[in-house]
């Protein structure tokens, strides 16, 4: 037991010495010459076959010996040879010294100004920053006897084009999408919103990976407390790799073990626009076409962005058959368990003759059939996510044997049964914001519904609002603007009210809810202070 | 709408014993009748679901059980059943509450008591009660057009709407009217039809004997119970008067002889209708008045003429309301007279309105209201002739 203990500690200080170290490293300057750098370079890269070292001269200043260190593939060769190795070798045809200049005794500012004919470059003066550099797709010159490199932006990957995304499909509106290269998604928004003060910080995450990311918001338009929350949330991450933007939802949301989300994604930049434009931060991360926003509230889940592009009348329905959707897709199953185990008294005397005759010779008591038919449901609807596309066909017919008819005539399901989960699985799709977690809802509803019938469906309402109403979102209370209510926003919820009718940008993103969070933040620190 | 499905929630979250559909049998009618040694007669008609399956693809089972059972008490009665049925009994469903004849002069509250107690009743079920033939009967009785017959009955009772010629009563009208004091009740009944012709039937598909058609069964008119006991029948005319009074005519039918050729009748067609019953007591007198205000249309002339001239609309007028003041004069008769019970509840308004007067004569009230004077004020507007004035008759010199 001791030693476990011992173990665990030495462990510990073995990591602070490797973070240490790897702060050391950070920190290292460049080493001033040439072979040093080349050596370096090689080290670091060793066993890396895209790694390409080029090494020139430059003929103007005393044959100066530069190298010229890229990613194969991840950088565009074009360019490279054009205007960084061409300009390079050919100044030494066309001009000649120019001893007079002083302007130009700086090899570094010579090459700048005079030599590369391409639009970014910087200067990197230390040697993680510029192996980082290179490993994002930029070319780093070295050049010999300076202690200062040249990052020249020549990144050019193979990339997908900007397509229409299949899980936001709208009728109308834009049908662009968010690919994977973070950049490409930087400028989509920003042709939307085309303001200085729509800010992109990036940020580097993730120890093995060294993501990047990027966190958007319109300064003066977002409480500056979500942005500085976000920011020290983000900060705290310590993990090897950062793949998809869902690892970052993992590690800065306010509920981890909450089956709700709260933190949106979206595909689509109209959607993430709309969402900063209301006062909201999004992160994108490099490598996927889903960006978070936050905060996220649980009305946005029944809002698509097409409501605000379609007329208000119409907006407004569909608004309200979301929320209708969402009723059926969640209780439907538990009501049906309930009034045919339960409260058989409720149903009309006709649909209960149906029923009746439909449950006639089937083995399983209601709960079980319906469990039955849900679970298949969620089978068939994994398959159909997972498999290859040329299976498709087999599964689909399958899966109409499996839930259909001839279940039916097997006798191990009912057909209200089938029309149950039918209908359940129809509506599930009205709300992908709610994806997963109205099945955990349904499952929960229906155990239930069968432990208790409607007295078991009212409970499991009361927990599952009761969990709704203390969530939080980056501060913001999930369930607002209805609770608490801020009555202003109710424009945009179940009703969404004309463009031009909706004066005031949402108060309940605005509002200082962060006094709790900071109050609490600070009463921690005073303890410390205290102690100390 | 969430706050509706929640309070729905709450108001329904009822009891929470778990019973699978497919382990109850669903009760639809209930009848009563007396066994000769006294005991209660307690006959269930149950939907027996497979069959009904079975019916839609073409078998000619019959889709109820109908099964009796005795005991001391209902409450015996239904659990006797348990001794064959090989499910429970379920009574939310119940569409149909049939008293027998014999039952309901003993008196029928001691078979409502069980129904009003146990949680599982359906209230609303419609009450009847028979005249000439047994409960058993009634139920045993099959529908050519329902699969269950106890729908087929209460859909009849529906249609009354446009026929005015029942007293449509449910079981909790019943059981809440039968606590009144002085009040009597009116429920419907069912019998059999007396001048059935038998040549209806057509060819070698002779009836069984012992088994009934719902056709072969009449459900009009009205059965009086004072203080708990039958006591008598209203027929479908009095019957007319009464709801009549108190305001519970849909539509119906009323003919009249048509003045301008002798032996031909018309026919008006109810439209609408509101009745009001009224007390008064002057000096410890009670005056008792019915007002009926109701409007219809022609719709239907036999005869010759042209009765859509304004002294022809007057006439028929006042014949039609000489109709529907003979018909209200009748059951009050019968209420004053032959049975001496108030199933007019005029006793809601001496108890509401005349709560001293009340006071002093309700030990014999029913006394007090066989003797009041009854006022009848009817007023009758034919609103239209329908699509035609005159009626279309053959082209005659004489008739123009």
């Amino acid at each position: 037991m001791f030693k476990k203990f011992l173990r665990i500690f030495e462990f510990l200080k073995l990591k602070r010495q490797n973070d240490n170290k790897e702060k050391n490293q950070a920190e290292e300057l460049l080493p001033e010459s040439i072979d040093k750098v080349k050596t370096l370079l090689l080290e670091i890269f060793s066993e890396c076959s895209d790694f390409n070292l080029r090494e020139v001269v430059l003929p103007a200043k005393n044959h100066t010996r530069l190298v010229i260190a890229y990613l194969d593939g991840l950088v565009d060769k074009d360019l490279i040879n054009r205007d960084v190795i061409k300009p390079i070798m050919m100044e030494s045809t066309c001009e000649t010294d120019i001893p007079g200049d002083n302007n130009y005794i700086d090899v570094i500012n010579y090459l700048k100004e005079k030599v590369l004919s391409v639009s970014e470059i910087s200067d990197v003066t230390r040697l993680k920053p510029a192996v980082n550099l290179i490993l994002t797709g930029d070319t780093v010159i070295f050049v010999d006897g300076k202690r200062v490199a040249l990052k020249v932006g020549t990144w050019g990957w193979e990339t997908r084009g900007v397509e229409e995304p299949d899980t936001e499909v709208v009728v109308r509106g834009p049908r662009e999408g968010f690919t994977e290269t973070l950049r490409t998604n930087s400028a989509l928004l920003r042709r939307k919103i085309k303001n200085p003060n729509l800010k992109f910080e990036m940020m580097t995450l993730g120890k093995q990976t060294n993501t990047d990311i990027c966190i958007c918001y319109i300064k003066g338009l977002i409480h500056e407390d979500i942005v500085r929350t976000l920011k020290r949330r983000l900060e705290k991450i310590k993990t090897d790799a950062i793949l998809e933007s869902g690892y970052l939802e993992e590690f800065i949301e306010d509920a981890p073990f909450s089956i709700f989300q709260t933190i949106a994604n979206s595909e689509k930049p109209d959607v993430v626009a709309g969402k900063i434009l209301e006062g909201r931060a999004a992160v994108m991360c490099d490598g996927t076409p889903f960006v978070l926003t936050m905060p996220h509230l649980f009305i946005e889940s029944l809002i698509s962005a097409e409501d605000y592009y379609s007329r208000p009348y119409f907006s407004t329905l569909v608004r309200w058959l979301r929320l209708l959707a969402l009723l059926i897709t969640s209780s439907l199953p538990a009501y049906y368990v309930a009034s045919v185990a339960f409260h058989q008294d409720v149903i009309p005397f006709k649909l209960m003759l149906t029923i009746a005759q439909s449950r006639e010779g089937i083995p399983f008591s209601v709960f079980t059939e319906t469990l039955l038919m849900g679970v298949t449901y969620e089978l068939l609807r994994e398959a159909g996510v997972r498999m290859p596309r040329p299976i498709g066909q087999a599964i689909s017919i399958v899966g109409a044997l499996v839930l259909g008819q001839a279940a039916v005539e097997a006798g191990i399901a009912s057909n209200p049964v089938i029309m149950v989960t039918a209908i359940t699985a129809i509506t599930s799709f009205i709300l992908p914001p709610l994806g997963g977690t109205i099945p955990i809802i349904r499952i929960f509803l229906l155990i239930a519904a069968n432990i208790m019938g409607y007295m078991g469906i009212m409970l499991a309402y009361i927990i599952i609002y009761i969990h709704m109403c203390t969530l939080r979102s980056f501060g913001i209370p999930y369930m607002a603007p209805f609770s608490p209510l801020y009555g202003m926003d109710l424009k945009d919820t179940f009703i969404r009210v004309p463009i031009w009718a909706m004066w005031f940008r949402p108060r309940s993103l605005m509002v200082d809810h962060f006094d709790y969070i900071e109050k609490g933040y600070r009463m921690k620190r005073d303890i410390k202070t205290k102690e100390d | 709408m969430f706050i509706i499905l929640f309070s729905l929630t709450f108001l329904l979250s009822g009891c929470w014993n778990n019973v699978d559909l497919s382990e109850i049998a669903i009760v639809t009618a209930v009848g009563f009748d007396r066994t000769d040694r006294g005991d209660i007669l307690l006959t269930l008609q149950m939907v027996k679901p497979g069959t009904i399956k079975a019916i839609s693809q073409g078998s000619t089972e019959d889709p109820v059980w109908v099964y009796s059972s005795t005991g001391e008490t209902v409450f015996t009665a239904i659990r006797n059943q348990l001794t064959t049925l090989n499910r429970k009994a379920y009574f939310s469903h119940v569409q149909l509450m049939i008293i027998g004849e014999e039952v309901a002069r003993e008196g029928v509250t001691d078979i409502f008591d069980l129904f009003e107690r146990d949680k599982e009743t359906e209230r609303m079920a419609d009450l009847l009660i028979t005249r000439g033939i047994t409960a058993r009967e009634v139920l045993q009785a099959q529908s050519e057009l329902e699969n269950i017959p106890a729908l087929h009955i209460r859909s009849i009772l529906k249609n009354n709407d446009a026929l005015a010629k029942i007293k449509k009563t449910t079981f909790f009208d019943a059981v809440r009217r039968i606590r009144i004091r002085g009040n009597s009740l009116a429920i419907g009944v069912i019998q059999k039809q007396e001048n059935k012709d038998s040549q209806e039937d057509s060819g070698g598909k002779k009836q069984d004997e012992g088994k009934l058609e719902i056709k072969d069964l009449k459900i009009e008119g009205t059965a009086v119970i004072k203080k708990g006991k039958l006591k008598g029948y209203l027929d479908p005319f009095e019957t007319r008067g009464l709801i009549f009074a108190i305001d519970e005519v849909q539509s119906g039918i009323i003919n009249v002889d048509n003045p301008l050729e002798v032996g031909k009748k018309v026919a008006f067609e109810i439209v609408k209708s509101s009745g009001n019953i009224k007390g008064e007591v002057r000096d410890d007198e009670l005056k008792l008045m019915i007002e009926v205000k109701a409007s219809g249309r022609m719709a239907d002339q036999q005869g010759k003429g042209d009765l859509t001239t304004p002294e022809m609309v007057k006439e028929m007028e006042s014949r039609v309301k000489a109709v529907i003041k003979k018909n209200i004069q009748d059951a009050v008769d019968k209420a004053q007279q032959d049975y001496q019970s108030d199933f007019f509840r005029f006793v809601k308004i001496v108890y509401g309105d005349y709560y001293e007067y009340w006071e002093k004569i309700k030990d014999n009230w029913e006394e007090v209201f066989s003797n009041a004077p009854v006022e009848i004020k009817v007023q009758w507007t034919t609103t239209s002739s329908s699509l035609i004035k005159k009626s279309g008759q053959p082209y005659t010199d004489a008739g123009k």
